[in-house]
């Protein structure tokens, strides 16, 4: 085996060698473990403003459509203006993370909730053109944060795994990488919506 | 996740290698044959490298060229557009442009290289026949495809095998004519003749080899691409019963051929069809991957999908993904989200009302499940409407399915007279139904969707046959009952039927009933006069402010039969001379020849169940 330059070199210079050659691919290893953690928690982040970008956008909806069924459904005047009292609430807090931005959004959510579940009792309404559009697109701005939710939650618990992983999590802790946080709306009040029978 | 990609990357170019292997062994053979190898090879090579360009750079287009379908807008198709956005959100891909394929056959498919460039292709009959749950598990199972990198593969595996298949079959032409005195520079004595027998068993093996392995890898993409979607959609029953609907559809897909039939999220030929090959089909079968589907129930992941498979015995023996990848997904838990408490067990009946489904319409449902102790009065349905009548004071009334005599505006308390009224023919696209006829709506009486018209069984609940009024049909508040047995007056138990589905809704037409009005006068009533009603041609305008009443229809209790009606051999009814009202017991006569189930009362305007029909 020590044969031809080899043969020239000291063992100590030939330990030296290997030693410096195995330290170089743990750096190597230490860096692409590192950078996995770095893209990772960039997607995390990127999960979260997706999330930002669809609440604004429920925002944005609402007023629209109270403006639209207003004029029909008068008597349901406190449901109108529970959705505009939460909607105020969730613009005051927006943009200020997760923490302070579940509990009114998910008053909101609650609000918008027992809404549709009024609208039930107005066939007509529901088949009137405009406010089916305008149905349509909060039933699908719901969705999108429910899924936006889903995907940041799925990229939290990859993240947070990846960097609990054995022996990965050397890395983490020498550069400081901590889990994240989940983002989980806490279901909607059973409260029952006071339906008028007409 | 990562790591099946990784995976199917390294299969993909081992068995582009496999393949590209066998199309070298056959390029040599049949060169040898004609005496002339490296020709041989050379033109396998060339031909094939021609072809795996063409398809690289042009494949996506050729293959929607081949499908005939059409790009669309968000505003042609805003709810189409929303599904797709909802999952290229919890996928976490990019948003793939989205076309239309005009044919009523309900399927999907996806294709593109990279999830940059993907196309996803529906055709219409998609659109109409399923509800947007199921829609967006149809969706979901595409971008499973784009996501695993299916499309690029299964077209890859596709250039390959028809160039395999191409020069087998050039060889074996070749022979054949050849053999009756063609001129063929074949190596003399027994050298020959083993490489002209060699060159022929691959000529006739290599083919059917290359096309069952592309079956057989075809049909693992299919379960993975199962397993993706729910893990999109955390809802399995969604792309189940989509899955079980496109299966129960009859239609023939003409645009698909054996060359796409691949890409389909559903085989498009069908057995019944003569093209149909029993050899291997590129799908596995429908019945399986419906029953994985509802077995599952401990969570959304592969790994979860994996043993449901296992657990039924469908599908391959091996596991779709490597062991490392199962256990990769294991870590994380997914719960599967709740079905809304109604859907267990209901039936597939028509389409729901668009908007109402999705993880918000569930969770709103839920909540008037919960709130609903009595019945509703049921309205004329939540059927999106196809065109609208533009009242004076501005205010557009939606026109309700069915075949209604008058309807009130609800702002202004204007009777409008339907089947003479014009129509306001909405504007454009603006209206945003994903309904097929919208763009041709409104105008006069539309024809029907093609989908929809066609089906004697009618699934799109709402759109009775549409019968000319010019014609003076006396059975003008006559709409054929969508579906046998539905009780359409009847009180839905609460909490059985939360969903605004209301299918059962289109069947009974009528008039427009605004529940909420300030003129809810008691009519006045006017015993004994018998009031002159012909039901049909125009009444005009009725007298005094009976008609914003809403009550429930009046509905003979089972098995009497207050009207007085009889019913002839025909099954036909036969009417008294004279009917009263139950509710403000006015007298009016029949009119002649009505052989209907339901009218409204012409002093009070409340609708009248005179039987039902079974």
């Amino acid at each position: 085996m020590l044969c031809g330059p080899l043969a020239a070199l000291s063992p100590g210079l030939i330990a030296l060698i290997a030693i410096c050659g195995f330290a170089f691919l743990v750096l190597v290893w230490f860096v692409a473990v590192r950078n996995g953690f770095v893209t990772r928690r960039m997607q995390v982040k990127n999960g979260w403003a997706q999330i930002d970008v669809q609440l604004k956008r429920r925002h944005d909806l609402i007023p629209n459509l109270v403006e639209s069924v207003k004029g029909y459904m008068g008597f349901e005047k406190e449901v109108l203006e529970n959705i505009t009292r939460a909607r105020s609430e969730a613009m005051k807090v927006s943009g200020q993370g997760a923490a302070a931005q579940v509990g009114p959004e998910a008053a909101l959510t609650a609000a918008l909730g027992r809404f549709y579940a009024v609208m039930e009792n107005y066939p007509d309404l529901k088949s009137n053109v405009n406010v089916g559009q305008l149905m349509e697109e909060l039933t699908a701005t719901e969705n999108r944060i429910a899924f936006a939710r889903q995907h940041y939650n799925d990229e939290v618990m990859r993240y947070n795994t990846s960097i609990q992983l054995f022996p990965a999590s050397i890395v983490a802790n020498i550069c400081g990488f901590t889990a994240e946080a989940f983002f989980e709306i806490q279901a909607p009040e059973r409260e029952v919506p006071k339906v008028s029978l007409r | 996740m990562w790591e099946a990609i990784r995976r199917n990357k390294r299969h993909s170019l081992l068995l582009v290698a496999l393949l590209t292997g066998l199309l070298a062994a056959v390029g040599v053979s049949v060169g040898a044959a004609w005496g002339a190898a490296d020709i041989g090879l050379a033109a396998a090579f060339g031909l094939s490298l021609v072809l795996a360009l063409t398809t690289w750079y042009g494949g996506d287009r050729i293959v929607l060229w081949a499908s005939d379908c059409r790009e669309v807008s968000r505003d042609e198709a805003p709810q189409l557009f929303n599904v797709v956005e909802e999952m290229s959100i919890a996928s976490g891909l990019p948003m793939p442009k989205i076309c239309i394929i005009e044919d009523s056959a309900p399927n999907a498919f996806a294709t593109g290289r990279t999830p940059k460039s993907a196309t996803v292709a529906v055709t219409r009959g998609l659109l109409d026949k399923l509800s947007r749950d199921e829609l967006q598990g149809v969706i979901a199972h595409e971008m499973g495809h784009i996501r695993n990198r299916d499309t690029l593969y299964l077209t890859l595996v596709g250039v390959l095998v028809g160039t395999l298949v191409l020069i087998c079959d050039l060889y074996l032409r070749a022979t054949w004519h050849g053999a009756h005195g063609g001129r063929r520079r074949v190596r003399a004595g027994p050298a020959g003749a083993v490489l002209v027998l060699v060159a022929l068993v691959l000529a006739i093996v290599a083919p059917i080899l290359a096309r069952l392995l592309h079956l057989a890898v075809s049909r693992r993409r299919e379960y993975l691409a199962d397993a993706t979607a729910v893990e999109f959609t955390r809802y399995p029953e969604g792309l189940a019963s989509a899955l079980e609907k496109i299966a129960e559809d009859r239609e023939v897909l003409e645009v698909a051929n054996r060359a796409t039939a691949h890409l389909y999220i559903v085989n498009p030929i069908k057995p019944t069809e003569e093209r149909y090959s029993a050899l291997g089909s590129t799908h596995p079968p429908i019945r399986e991957r419906i029953a994985i589907l509802r077995a599952m129930s401990t969570g959304a992941t592969l790994r979860d999908y994996e043993e449901t498979r296992m657990a039924l015995g469908a599908g391959p023996r091996r596991p779709l993904a490597s062991a490392r990848a199962l256990a990769e997904s294991a870590g994380k838990r997914l719960p599967l989200r709740e079905a809304p408490p109604a859907a267990k067990g209901r039936p597939l009946q028509g389409p729901d009302p668009k908007g109402a489904q999705g993880q918000f319409g569930r969770m709103a449902a839920a909540m008037a499940a919960s709130a609903a102790q009595v019945p509703r009065t049921p309205g004329p349905g939540e059927h999106p409407t196809e065109g609208s009548l533009v009242c004076e004071c501005g205010s557009r009334i939606p026109r309700p399915p069915g075949r209604p005599g008058i309807v009130e505006c609800m702002k202004c308390g204007k009777l409008h007279d339907l089947r003479r009224a014009i129509h306001a023919a909405p504007p454009g696209a603006a209206e945003g139904q994903t309904h097929a006829e919208a763009p041709g709506a409104g105008a006069g009486c539309p024809p029907p969707a093609a989908g929809s018209a066609l089906e004697p069984h009618a699934t799109r609940a709402g759109h009775p046959p549409r019968r000319d009024s010019s014609r003076g049909r006396t059975a003008v508040f006559e709409a054929k009952p969508p579906a046998a047995g539905v009780q359409a007056p009847a009180p839905e138990p609460p909490a059985g039927r939360v969903e605004p589905v209301s299918a059962a809704a289109p069947g009974r037409e009528g008039q427009d009933r605004p529940s909420a009005s300030e003129k809810a006068e008691p009519p006045i009533l006017q015993e004994r006069k018998m009031l002159k009603v012909d039901w049909a041609k125009s009444v005009g305008p009725v007298r005094g402010p009976t008609a914003t009443v809403s009550r429930p229809p009046a509905v003979p209790p089972a098995g009497q039969n207050p009207f007085g009606i009889r019913f002839d051999a025909r099954g036909e009814p036969i009417y008294p001379a004279e009917l009263v009202c139950p509710h403000c017991a006015a007298h009016f006569p029949t009119p002649e020849g009505f052989k209907g189930s339901r009218g409204p009362c012409p002093s009070c305007g409340a609708m009248i169940v005179f039987f039902e029909r079974t």
